[in-house]
């Protein structure tokens, strides 16, 4: 449970630096110049200078973060499921805690409030983990 | 027995299977979008159509629209007033070997020309035509350097130009007060001109292409002094942004996937939930159906998650 926590952990800071770098400052950077925005956005506020170093800058993180973001996203949720399972969360607590990973900001929330319910209910396996005492845990 | 139903058809099921046909169908749709933009470049990069007959420019593009895919380098008849104080250069433009510069004049076509329908400034004869209109960048030549350039052309112009989308090769202008821009990126000439602008720019056809000169003059005007650019000494659409394309494009299938493989976990949770107390009863004639979907897999996430467990003690 500790290393299942801590890969989740780990993946959903990441992720959700990543996103609010992206979202936050990546996009309005480089769209933000008054003009139409990925074809189907007809105005932006015009916060940026066309082809300033501001510009180009958001450019460079939308780029390059884009890609990336994407496939961290993919690791990101596949270790936030293996939690799931493991801490037997029901649909919609997980669901939840998925979708609310893609959402800047509330990443964070999602990431604080599955990591607080983890470690209430798993609090003896997470206390003493050479000896996992779950009471789900089978006898071997 | 409460239900006749299967245990994955009853209503309880039914928001898991609402939710992952909606995650998968929309994460399909976004990767098949992001798959047709790919090959739209790959298209854009491969099809010549400098050499076909020339269209009106109102017929291809309108003002404020995005540049239209299936037009790159399409001839189109031009019909303004030149801006000649808004003549601008690109440096860094190869032409035979030799380095030197675009000279560019944007030509401001009238509303009733953009395609945008019946504008009152049209019908009234006391605005200068064209001064107001949108601005479409031409480039009327090459030039070894950017001094001593040819005096710009002024008033009204027909001309021919192969359509072209902006550039965008990563060059950052780094000296944003002169008339000089690294490449044709239509955001640095937006800064310039200052003024309502398509998103696209017009090369001056030459006078020996099959799309020929419009009206009476044997070639394009605005070209004098200047060696003609040809379309393919047009710098590449950067190949980049179509694999940028096809990388997102993948992503999204894989998160439809990974959607589709939590709905059938979800629901196979319910299936075996559904079974549990059915077993001391008569068992179903469905319970042991071969059902590929919801058949017992040995190596199910959760099993594999218990056999983590091992290694990740300290």
């Amino acid at each position: 449970m500790r290393g299942t926590l801590l890969r989740y952990r780990v993946m959903a800071s990441v992720v959700g630096v990543l996103l609010v770098v992206l979202i936050l400052i990546g996009v309005p950077l480089a769209n933000f110049d008054g003009t139409s925005m990925w074809g189907f956005i007809p105005s932006t506020p015009s916060w940026v200078t066309p082809g300033s170093g501001a510009q180009d800058l958001g450019e460079a993180i939308t780029h390059n973060l884009g890609v990336a973001h994407g496939w961290l996203y993919m690791i990101f949720l596949v270790t936030a499921f293996l939690l799931a399972r493991k801490a037997l969360w029901e649909p919609g607590f997980t669901v939840v805690t998925l979708i609310c990973g893609t959402i800047p900001v509330l990443s964070f929330w999602a990431e604080h409030r599955a990591t607080q319910r983890v470690r209430r209910e798993f609090a003896p396996e997470l206390a003493s983990p050479t000896t996992p005492t779950t009471p789900a845990a089978p006898p071997t | 027995m409460t239900s006749r139903l299967h245990p994955a058809l009853r209503p309880k099921v039914w928001p898991f299977h609402v939710l992952g046909i909606a995650a998968v169908a929309v994460a399909t749709s976004l990767g098949l979008w992001q798959h047709d933009a790919w090959q739209q470049h790959r298209e854009m990069a491969a099809v010549d159509l400098s050499a076909q007959e020339p269209v009106p420019l109102a017929g291809v593009m309108t003002a404020g629209e995005p540049f239209p895919g299936d037009a790159v380098g399409l001839p189109v008849v031009v019909e303004g007033t030149w801006r000649p104080d808004l003549t601008l250069v690109v440096s860094d433009r190869r032409r035979d070997g030799d380095i030197g510069y675009w000279v560019v004049t944007p030509i401001a076509v009238p509303a009733s020309e953009t395609g945008d329908g019946d504008d009152p400034e049209d019908s009234d004869p006391s605005v200068v035509p064209g001064e107001s209109g949108t601005l479409l960048p031409v480039v009327r030549g090459w030039s070894a350097t950017a001094d001593d350039l040819p005096a710009a052309p002024e008033g009204a112009v027909e001309t021919v130009a192969w359509l072209q989308p902006g550039e965008g090769s990563g060059a950052t202008d780094d000296d944003a007060t002169d008339r000089v821009v690294p490449q044709m990126r239509l955001a640095d000439v937006l800064r310039l001109v200052d003024g309502p602008m398509y998103e696209a720019y017009g090369v001056v056809a030459g006078p020996d292409a099959a799309s020929g000169p419009v009206g009476e003059d044997p070639v394009n005007p605005g070209t004098d002094g200047l060696a003609p650019v040809t379309p393919d000494e047009v710098p590449a659409i950067s190949a980049s942004t179509g694999l940028r394309n096809l990388l997102y494009a993948i992503e999204w299938w894989v998160f439809a996937a990974f959607a589709a493989f939590v709905w059938w976990r979800f629901v196979k949770d319910e299936v075996d939930k559904a079974r549990q107390p059915d077993d001391d009863g008569a068992p179903g004639p469905d319970l042991d159906a071969p059902d590929p979907a919801t058949s017992p897999d040995p190596a199910t996430a959760s099993e594999l998650v218990e056999d983590r467990r091992v290694p990740s003690g300290p």
